[in-house]
């Protein structure tokens, strides 16, 4: 009888057991976080993480509260307490089953709503763990006013001329919609064409690269991110802009953007032309993502070196259009993501050189005027699939694929002078080239968790492949007393595969500790095959010349392993560790049939170290050394006689270098006061660097040939600091940056070592006012110092100073009507090299009025460049040569512009 | 006690006198668990005309037209809700005021009474001309928590998006400075005192417009429910019955009006 009871108590216990092991107890208890009372009748409620529903509240007794039979889920948690800032916190039920969140402080908002120059009662800013989350109707913005309006005013942000956005001091690398990509190579795209009043937040926070975020291991390698959430009402529905524009003096402008988003499922293109330089230009050219590029990458190895891009140079003309798709599947578990551009650009324009080359015993002053005609156009196409195979391994896989037709032409005239002013060389020619490229990656990343956290394993293999095949034709003439004449035909055949396979596991060690270890096996292939013919002049006869004729290939095989220890706490960050590789460097002289054979050893330290004093204040300082392998064209024993004064030679005997850099960061932004500030320090040596050895002839001849610089060092250092205020004073915005960059570089010329010392000093001030509803003004003011000494020619010291103010206003009239000025004024100081001053005025300024409630319609005059003075213009220093650089850019012309907003959105179900 | 042990001890009494109060102190900020609020019901009138009975002929046309003509767009009708935390009364502000029009036979003017410790609530629904009387526990409806909030009667409310009978979509705005998880009509359960409602497909709205502290006691003896028993599925049949006077279209929009 007794035996029954024990077997049915048991059985009970063992069923109670099961029952209460899926479901959890959340106890904690809430404080204010200045004062320490606890609050009483706190309202704290459960949310589904999944779809927000309630799932429980209560309130807080004593400060103490508690759920009981939570069943498992994942949640939000928020704590809320009148003229308190909401306190939110994830929680993922997982193993224990009581959760206990000890003290949670909530912060006064009166200090927080102080800070914020907003008018009425809601709070733009909320702090979410290591996310910033910011409410666009908590600031003062125009009726149809975009994403990039928004991220100007927001504290912390900054957006300059082309809409790069930089937050709490880094550049954010990727804007993300709905935690998803969107057009990801081009994130102006998204904060241009949606618009703010769609977005529900904005939400900033450091992305860490996929195999970071899975490993659970904080590698200090994230990427700035923002991510703008829309609306619920606006997640489903069509929204664009259609802008059409016309100008005097034939310019125009026209682009127009699509969206179609349906929940998950999102679909958007757009597509432009204009002639004013001023969408979807050079952004597209820069490679920004470390996480697996998203634009095809090429080697530049072309008979001619323009990379396509426009860089403010000459006046463009540049079409494209784009699409891209995304959608997620089985619940979440398949996230994808495709998306195709195709851009032609065609730039055409002067630009004209003035050169001081530093010589041990004198010195030769060059002039040299460029015309130039040139067009790229490319394709490029990328997609994406996330599957969640498991809750424990992932899938990626990613493939890109591009091509690129260019063709370029110009037209030089150059003259070499020496110090006393006599002509001692004079050239004139005419060089056309055409290539086409392909470059295609397939990327495959497997992730998976073992049983332990933060026990993970990821293999990811990457395949990468381009080839360009280039061909020009080289017209010249040279006089130095005595006149040389070339007629040649050039042909480059380049081709580049690289295979790389890694694989990495990590063990968690301690609670707050990880070991990782990783296995990398990289095969990289390239060949470069450039051919010369010399065409002599009235016949058809083409002859190979040898001495300007190569067939090289190189072939690097990496063998890398290496170690990592991680420590993370919420205010500790350390990292050490290093990889070790040995590589076996294969050179071939297909033309002279010859080998070399090297091998390398390196060593790959890094360590790092971050303290985080609160949430918004961390110091971190960290060192990297890695070494530089000598690249085909710097090896391949060939002359390059693009430019037949300047001539390039390879060295086969080229050994790597070596650097050791070291960074250090502090970032802090206090809430309380809107106080921003932020301050960065580096410093990289390298030694045995591959520099070049100049050899020049007394009418003018340069040859440069690339060697390693044994026993000396090349220095490169730069400084920044930035700080943004609120003054008391009517609610003037304060900023100041201030910035410093030197290095010192060496090379031998003429037999003789050339040392060149280079600083470049900024601080500029900024003062910024604005009264919602009537104006919006700012302006910045900076000085620029520049010095520049060099060894051989150490009496002809460059020093120049320099000013740049930037007013600019906008004024809200009646009748939807607004006025926009702005002035950007140049001044650059004559140094001793250049003898004259340059300076400039840019004024430009716009009338616009909007029509219709939403504003959907607006209408805009503009002025560009009404003082007719916009110049190009760069001074730069390299080695022992000092460089002006003046070019045509476009000017003043006045345009008309319609734009139409447009948006439907379907009532939430 | 040796010197040292002396002032050990000093110390830490000293310590303890100031660190005890500091943590047993706790913060009472003014939660409001009994009062008066004053709701404001807005219907979009000329809506209902305009979908239920602009295809009729005859008598409900000119019925149509001629209220139209002599009524503004938007009816407001002034509601109490009397509260503690064991239990709240919603009725209409006066009987005397109440408008009489169409819209009187359609629940209208509905008496409600919460029981908050046992969960169930009575309301008092005028239907097709017929005092009925509901008694139910109060229904469990999903409510979803936005981030959006919104100022009613000088308290900051949060917004929640909820659906009742899987198909009327509701917007509520809660506030957690008054305790009790009531609100006018039948709407309830969120984590605290609703002030606003709105069904935006049905056109129609509550919103707080002023809160009184006290209670009038006197409200619940001389307001008791009065009306004919009934559940929901008796109420289908009497539904049932009323489908050959009326359209389906206005017996749908009617149905709905109970529901709330």
């Amino acid at each position: 009888m007794p035996m029954k009871f024990y077997i049915l108590f048991l059985v009970f216990i063992c069923i109670s057991c099961v029952a209460s092991s899926q479901s959890f107890k959340i106890i904690g208890s809430v404080q204010d976080t200045s004062k320490k009372i606890k609050l009483n009748q706190a309202s704290i409620v459960l949310v589904n993480s999944k779809d927000s529903i309630i799932y429980a509240d209560t309130r807080s007794l004593n400060g103490v509260f508690m759920f009981q039979n939570v069943v498992k889920n994942d949640y939000h948690l928020i704590i809320s307490y009148p003229k308190y800032v909401d306190f939110f916190l994830s929680l993922n039920l997982e193993k224990d089953s009581l959760i206990n969140l000890g003290t949670i402080h909530l912060m006064d908002e009166a200090i927080l709503l102080n800070s914020v120059t907003i008018k009425g009662k809601r709070v733009g800013i909320k702090i979410r763990g290591d996310t910033t989350e910011y409410d666009p109707a908590a600031y003062n913005l125009r009726p149809n006013a975009t994403v990039e309006d928004l991220l100007k005013q927001v504290q912390g942000m900054q957006v300059d001329r082309n809409g790069n956005i930089t937050a709490q001091g880094k550049q954010v690398r990727r804007v993300l919609v709905d935690g998803e990509e969107f057009f990801g190579n081009d994130p102006t795209l998204v904060t241009k064409s949606l618009r703010a009043d769609m977005v529900e937040k904005v939400q900033v926070f450091d992305k860490k690269s996929d195999q970071s975020a899975f490993t659970g291991i904080n590698d200090g390698r994230d990427a700035k991110t923002v991510n703008v959430k829309l609306k619920r009402e606006n997640k489903s529905g069509n929204f664009g802009r259609v802008e059409l524009a016309v100008g005097n003096l034939g310019f125009y402008q026209g682009q127009g953007f699509y969206n179609r988003f349906h929940n998950d499922n999102k679909i958007a293109a757009y597509v432009f032309s204009n002639n004013t330089g001023n969408v979807g230009l050079s952004k597209r050219d820069r490679q920004q993502y470390s996480d697996g590029g998203v634009e095809a990458t090429y080697n530049a190895l072309d008979v001619d070196i323009w990379n396509g891009s426009y860089g403010g140079r000459g006046i463009p003309k540049s079409t494209g259009l784009g699409g891209q798709f995304s959608n997620k599947f089985n619940e979440g578990k398949v996230v994808m993501n495709m998306n195709y551009s195709y851009n032609n650009l065609n730039v055409l324009g002067s630009d004209f050189v003035e050169r001081q080359e530093n010589l041990p015993s004198a010195y030769l002053l060059s002039n040299s005027v460029r015309k130039f005609d040139n067009n790229d156009q490319k394709h490029n196409f990328n997609g994406d699939l996330k599957i969640l195979l498991d809750t424990s391994s992932t899938l990626v896989v990613k493939i890109n694929a591009g091509q690129i037709r260019r063709n370029t032409f110009n037209n030089f005239r150059a003259e070499i002078k020496d110090s006393i002013g006599n002509i001692i060389n004079s050239n004139s020619r005419l060089f056309e080239t055409f290539a086409n490229k392909y470059a295609g990656t397939a990327d495959l990343l497997y992730l998976k968790k073992l049983n332990k956290e933060r026990r993970t394993i990821s293999i990811g293999l990457n395949l990468f492949h381009t080839t360009s095949a280039s061909s020009g034709t080289l017209i010249s003439n040279t006089n130095t007393g005595v006149t040389s004449e070339l007629n040649q035909l050039k042909y480059n055949d380049d081709h580049s595969s690289i295979i790389n396979l890694k694989s990495t596991y990590t063990e968690p060690l301690t609670k707050s500790s990880t070991l990782s270890a990783n296995l990398i096996w990289i095969f990289n292939s390239s060949r470069l095959n450039r051919e010369t013919f010399d065409q002599a002049r009235n016949s058809q006869i083409s002859v190979l010349n040898e001495a300007l004729s190569n067939d090289y290939r190189l072939e690097q095989v990496f063998q890398r392993g290496g170690l990592n220890y991680y420590f993370s706490t919420k205010k500790v960050r350390f990292q050490a560790g290093s990889d070790f590789a040995y590589v076996n460097f294969d050179q071939n002289d297909r033309s002279k049939n010859s080998f070399l054979r090297k091998e390398f050893y390196n060593l790959y330290p890094s360590a790092e170290f971050a303290y985080n004093f609160s949430a918004m204040e961390t110091f971190s300082m960290k060192y990297n050394g890695y070494p530089t392998l000598p690249s085909i064209e710097q090896l391949q024993p060939v002359i390059n006689n693009t430019d037949p004064l300047n001539l390039i030679l390879g060295s086969i005997d080229l050994r790597q270098s070596f650097s050791n850099s070291i960074s250090l960061n502090y970032i802090a932004f206090k809430t309380a006061k809107d106080i921003f500030m932020s301050g960065n320090f580096s410093f990289s040596q390298i030694k045995n660097p591959i520099s070049v050895i100049v050899n020049t002839d007394s009418e003018g001849l340069s040859i440069y040939k690339y060697a390693n610089l044994n026993n000396v060092s090349n220095l490169r250092y730069s400084g920044s600091f930035s700080y943004a205020a609120p003054l008391k004073l009517s609610n003037i915005s304060f900023t100041i940056d201030g910035s410093m960059d030197g290095n010192r570089l060496n090379n031998i010329v003429n037999s003789k070592l050339s040392n060149n010392l280079l600083n470049m000093y900024k601080l500029t001030f900024g003062l910024g006012k604005a009264k919602k509803g009537l104006y919006n003004c700012g302006v910045s003011f900076g000085v620029i110092y520049n010095t520049n000494k060099n060894s051989l020619q150490p009496l002809l010291q460059n020093e120049s100073w320099g000013y740049q103010t930037r007013p600019n206003l906008d004024f809200y009239l009646p009748f939807k009507m607004t006025i926009h000025t702005e002035v950007d004024y140049l001044f650059q100081g004559k140094t001793t090299s250049f003898t004259n001053d340059f300076s400039r005025v840019l004024w430009n300024s716009y009338i616009q009025k909007d029509f219709f409630k939403n504003s959907d319609l607006s209408i805009k005059l503009t002025l560009n460049d009404a003082l007719n003075q916009n110049r190009g213009f760069e001074r730069y220093i390299t080695q022992n040569l000092v460089i002006q650089n003046t070019y045509d850019t476009i000017k003043r012309y006045f345009m008309f512009s319609c734009v139409w907003n447009f948006k439907k959105f379907n009532s939430v179900k | 006690m040796s010197l040292l042990e002396k002032k050990i001890y000093t110390v830490l009494a000293l310590l303890l006198i100031f660190i005890f109060p500091i943590n047993s102190s706790g913060q009472n900020q003014s939660f409001i668990e009994s009062g008066s609020i004053e709701f404001e019901r807005s219907e979009n009138v000329f809506f209902y005309l305009d979908s239920y009975y602009g295809t009729l002929e005859g008598d409900m046309k000119k019925y149509a037209d001629e209220y139209k003509n002599n009524n503004p767009k938007f009816k407001l009708t002034s509601f109490i809700l009397d509260f503690d935390t064991n239990e709240s009364i919603f009725l209409p502000k006066s009987n005397s005021e109440l408008k009489i029009d169409f819209l009187s036979q359609f629940s209208s003017e509905n008496k409600v009474l919460v029981d908050f410790k046992r969960q169930t609530y009575s309301a008092q629904k005028n239907i097709f001309g017929i005092k009925y009387r509901f008694n139910e526990p109060i229904k469990k409806i999903n409510w979803k928590l936005t981030g959006e909030t919104r100022e009613i009667a000088g308290f900051l409310c949060r917004r929640a998006n909820g659906l009742i009978a899987d198909s009327i979509y509701v917007v509520a705005f809660y506030t957690d400075q008054i305790t009790p998880k009531g609100g006018p009509e039948s709407f309830m359960g969120l984590p605290g005192m609703i002030l606003g409602v709105a069904l935006p497909n049905e056109h129609i709205t509550w919103f707080a417009k002023r809160y009184t502290p006290g209670r009038d006691r006197q409200l619940l003896i001389r307001n008791k429910l009065e009306g004919k028993a009934i559940t929901t599925s008796e109420l289908d049949e009497v539904f049932k019955n009323e489908r050959n006077r009326r359209t389906l279209n206005l017996l749908n929009f009617i149905k709905r009006r109970t529901l709330f």
